[in-house]
């Protein structure tokens, strides 16, 4: 990779990673869709993850997360009292999703276009289902109630809105992340299973 | 040595530990780490303003469009209103004076006299339903000193309660939402010795826009449309600030006795809130002189 292309790798990043999460966190969509919004950081990580390589998805969910985390952090009520404004658990978790999106059916897919759909609907699932389990047990644990949604709501007023927005949302992030960068051609040419050869096989949609 | 430094499972578990110990130190209530955070603010508040203008640009052309006849109607009906609301404002101003004068003379006071009330803007909105908390654009430079006080009230234009502020950097602060499960206020109804109960953000009703009204006295019921204000105990909220409605009571067990309540309140609505900061009290201030007084001695 030449010197050019690297600034412009870390350039592109840049706008993304200062816009994506900007642009989330700005706008709500009208109230029939219980005020969910897409999740472009999920999809930008993953998308990055699955497109162009580990390091990248790695170090792109870290930055989004903090974003996430500087933006609308979660907040830990422990004590009811003094509840506080936690920092890293968005690094944490987008800096796995990115890492995860890049090692699972990354290289099965051959990192195809189309294929990035799947991985999107894979990992939107995964992030809710965690995310559910992990929000369930810290309910339970933090103020002992053991109400939580019922399994229907979870599913169809989190799950089901939230995952459908994600697919809608891909397109042109997917679009995006192909073919106005960082990469020239949208191919990270540094990762070992995407040879001079085997782009043309494998990366046309 | 350098092998297993430079290794993929190394640096995971090695950025793993080091963000864990990130989330630890920022659970602890006070922790300066909020204020590390201002570098961020002063490269992305501005970047965010921008897209939150552009965005709110864009809407308002297709708005214009969409609803422009709607829009001239509603002109003209404004234009006899802004006549009428002139005159009755005259009236009103006539009426302020007296009041003012009335106060002074019967030292009566307002009820948040002793708050300074700061507006800001909403910032940012959720993230997902865990990445909850908001953010508006005042911060320790505006007087939300997190080493002076543990919270502050966050209400709304009509002064409902909106939620409380948790964190600040120098420029902003992060407010965690009445509908947030992890909310808790005590509150009071709206009426002579009204019944104390406890007002908390609940997973389930969030979706409903409802909190959940527990503690409720025993030998006591809420009916409703009964309004529930603070009652100022627990010190982070002033007494008095309207939260909400009742919207439903459930009494079908003696041991799980709760109703649930509407907040006036709608965040999707809103675009300011207004932060209440307590006012050094003169006890304070004798106080202090007090100590200084004793010190110097």
């Amino acid at each position: 990779m030449t010197r050019k292309e690297r600034v412009r790798k870390i350039l592109v990043y840049a706008v993304y990673i200062l816009l994506i999460p900007a642009v989330q966190v700005s706008f709500l969509l009208p109230a029939p869709l219980n005020g969910y919004t897409p999740d472009l950081m999920l999809l930008f990580v993953v998308v990055t993850g699955y497109l162009f390589g580990t390091y990248d998805g790695a170090i792109v969910g870290l930055l989004i997360g903090l974003m996430r985390d500087y933006y609308a952090g979660p907040a830990w009520t422990m004590s009811s009292d003094r509840p506080s404004a936690l920092i890293g658990v968005g690094m944490l978790g987008f800096f796995y999703l990115g890492v995860f999106a890049s090692l699972i059916f990354a290289k099965t897919f051959h990192r195809r276009l189309s294929m990035a759909f799947v991985q999107v609907l894979l990992f939107s699932l995964i992030y809710k289902i965690i995310g559910h389990i992990f929000a369930y047990i810290f309910t339970t644990v933090s103020s002992g109630s053991s109400t939580y949604l019922t399994f229907s709501q979870v599913v169809f007023q989190s799950i089901f809105p939230q995952t459908l927005l994600n697919m809608i949302a891909a397109v042109p992030i997917i679009l995006c992340l192909r073919y106005l960068g960082p990469y020239k051609s949208g191919i990270n040419r540094m990762l070992p299973d995407v040879g001079e050869g085997k782009e043309k096989k494998w990366q046309i949609a | 040595m350098k092998k297993i430094i430079s290794s993929k499972i190394f640096i995971t578990v090695l950025v793993t530990v080091l963000i864990i110990i990130v989330i630890i130190f920022s659970s602890i209530p006070g922790n300066p780490i909020h204020s590390l955070t201002r570098p961020l603010s002063v490269v992305l508040n501005p970047i965010q303003n921008a897209v939150s203008f552009v965005g709110d640009r864009i809407g308002s052309f297709f708005s214009a469009v969409t609803e422009g006849m709607d829009i001239r109607e509603e002109n003209q009906e404004l234009k006899e209103e802004i006549a009428k609301l002139e005159y009755e404002l005259s009236q009103s101003e006539e009426a302020t004076r007296r009041w003012e004068e009335l106060k002074d003379a019967f030292q009566i006071k307002d009820t948040f006299e002793q708050y300074e009330i700061i507006g800001s803007s909403i910032l940012t909105r959720e993230a997902d339903e865990w990445f909850s908390v908001i953010r508006i654009d005042s911060g320790s430079k505006d007087g939300l000193n997190f080493e002076l006080y543990d919270a502050f009230a966050a209400v709304d234009a009509r002064m409902n309660l909106v939620g409380r502020v948790i964190s600040s950097d120098n420029d902003t602060a992060k407010v965690l939402p009445l509908l947030h499960e992890g909310f808790s206020v005590s509150a009071k109804v709206d009426t002579v010795n009204g019944i104390v109960v406890r007002v908390t953000g609940e997973n389930q009703l969030k979706q409903s826009g409802l909190c959940k009204v527990s503690m409720i006295p025993e030998g006591m019921s809420l009916n409703v449309g009964d309004v529930l204000v603070t009652s100022g105990k627990g010190g982070v909220f002033p007494a008095g600030i309207p939260i909400g409605v009742i919207d439903s009571v459930h009494n079908d067990s003696e041991l799980n006795r709760y109703a649930t309540l509407r907040p006036y309140t709608n965040l999707y609505e809103i675009k300011d809130v207004f932060v209440m900061i307590p006012e050094p009290s003169d006890d304070d201030s004798s106080e202090s002189i007090q100590i200084a007084s004793d010190t110097a001695t």
